[in-house]
């Protein structure tokens, strides 16, 4: 019976350990991370998920504030699957030749998955950019563009010079209208 | 009588007018140069201030000066390791040959690169053996890398461990280039880029990327016992 109780002890504390691991993956974040690496081919052309966006998501998974269980997991999985058939069914090589139905598709099953886990996706219509951000408004994910602006931005010197020069210019008309200037 | 008459009528020229001038004078150049003024002041602050600054609530940070020996060590277990979230303060860049050192913080929004320099999110932090994708100003701490020629060390110390990158090259090309850099390979390249040319005002299309090879630092391992 002792051994019974110890053996139960052993496994419980092991599992535990298992789901509080910090920076690493447990079971059930390492299914959601295979369900995204998956790939498949079209045409002889293999189709995944870009190496950067499988590193967010594999970078977010292992957070210590991220825990995922077997269920949510599930639903997760469930959603890539079904996003992997739309793809599939479509025929075409990359999600940027898929038709507006198919995207729009997609996009809700990103945001079925993400509700799941308490993420929230942003869309930027202008730009095409789909950011996935927790529940603090952090970004988590997204397909903006790898490399950044990292020069001086002078656009708001070059507004401020103009409101100045507007207003300058604005004072000196307005000094000329009331014959400022004249002796 | 006279003297009054003429004062109130050439008060808007002579009193008014450059008052008002004088005023927007000093908005604009407040403006222009506000971000060269402030840290200036900020620094004066802090050498005749009599209380120890608090910047926990300004800055989130998970960064920790350590002096041990653990930091060299070959492997580090990786649920020691904590991973940053968006925007977190998780190490430190130096390129000891220039002075350069800065604060890297976990992404790379804009406002995120006010602060210091900031790593891709889809890139890994140190350890894992994968590729590091890491911006900065070139009015900042980058400026420095024009300076930077091959064989240049550049260290990174986390929490976990400290390492060390040999600059193997460098390169200008387009934003949009995307064979400036290889972010599915398997193996732990420093990438560091900034804005190119280094001293043109505005926004430009070039970047100026620094290549660099892992030279040492604790490996990420989820069994210690097996690695």
């Amino acid at each position: 019976m002792k051994k019974t109780i110890l053996t139960v002890i052993c496994f419980v504390m092991a599992a535990l350990s298992i789901t509080a691991s910090a920076a690493g993956l447990d079971t059930n974040k390492q299914k959601v991370l295979d369900a995204l690496t998956s790939s498949f081919t079209v045409d002889g052309k293999v189709v995944s998920l870009p190496s950067d966006v499988l590193t967010q998501a594999e970078n977010y998974l292992k957070r210590d504030d991220v825990t995922i269980t077997k269920n949510q997991a599930d639903l997760i999985v469930t959603e890539v699957e079904d996003a992997i058939s739309i793809v599939k069914d479509s025929g075409v090589a990359s999600i940027a030749a898929l038709d507006a139905r198919d995207k729009s598709a997609i996009l809700e099953n990103i945001q079925n998955a993400a509700e799941v886990i308490d993420l929230t996706v942003s869309v930027d219509s202008a730009k095409s950019v789909i950011t996935l951000l927790d529940d603090k408004g952090n970004p988590v994910a997204s397909d903006e563009g790898v490399i950044k602006v990292t020069g001086p931005d002078s656009s708001a010197l070059a507004v401020i010079a103009g409101a100045g020069l507007a207003l300058i210019a604005g004072c000196f008309v307005a000094a000329r209208k009331m014959r400022l200037f004249s002796k | 009588m006279r003297l009054f008459y003429f004062i109130k009528k050439r008060a808007m020229v002579y009193l008014y007018l450059p008052l008002l001038f004088c005023i927007i004078g000093y908005v604009i150049l407040y403006s222009a140069f506000a971000s060269i003024v402030m840290p200036m002041v900020s620094s004066l602050n802090l050498i005749i201030s009599e209380n120890q600054p608090n910047h926990a609530s300004r800055v989130a940070s998970i960064f920790e000066q350590k002096d041990t020996d653990d930091l060299n060590a070959e492997t580090v277990e990786e649920k020691t390791v904590q991973m940053p979230v968006y925007g977190t303060h998780y190490a430190r860049l130096e390129i000891p040959s220039y002075s350069i050192k800065t604060d890297l913080y976990f992404g790379d929004s804009s406002a995120v690169l006010k602060k210091g320099v900031g790593q891709y999110l889809g890139s890994s932090i140190p350890g894992y053996g994968k590729p590091l994708l890491i911006s900065g100003h070139n009015n900042g701490a980058f400026g420095g890398l024009q300076f930077v020629k091959d064989n240049d060390i550049v260290v990174i110390t986390t929490n976990y461990g400290i390492y060390k990158y040999k600059v193997t090259g460098t390169k200008i090309a387009d934003h949009n280039d995307k064979s400036a850099y290889n972010l599915s390979q398997d193996k732990e390249q420093l990438i560091l880029y900034t804005c190119y040319p280094f001293n043109t005002l505005g926004l430009t299309s070039k970047r100026y990327f620094v290549y660099g090879e892992k030279v040492s630092g604790p490996r990420i391992v989820s069994n210690p016992a097996a690695a």
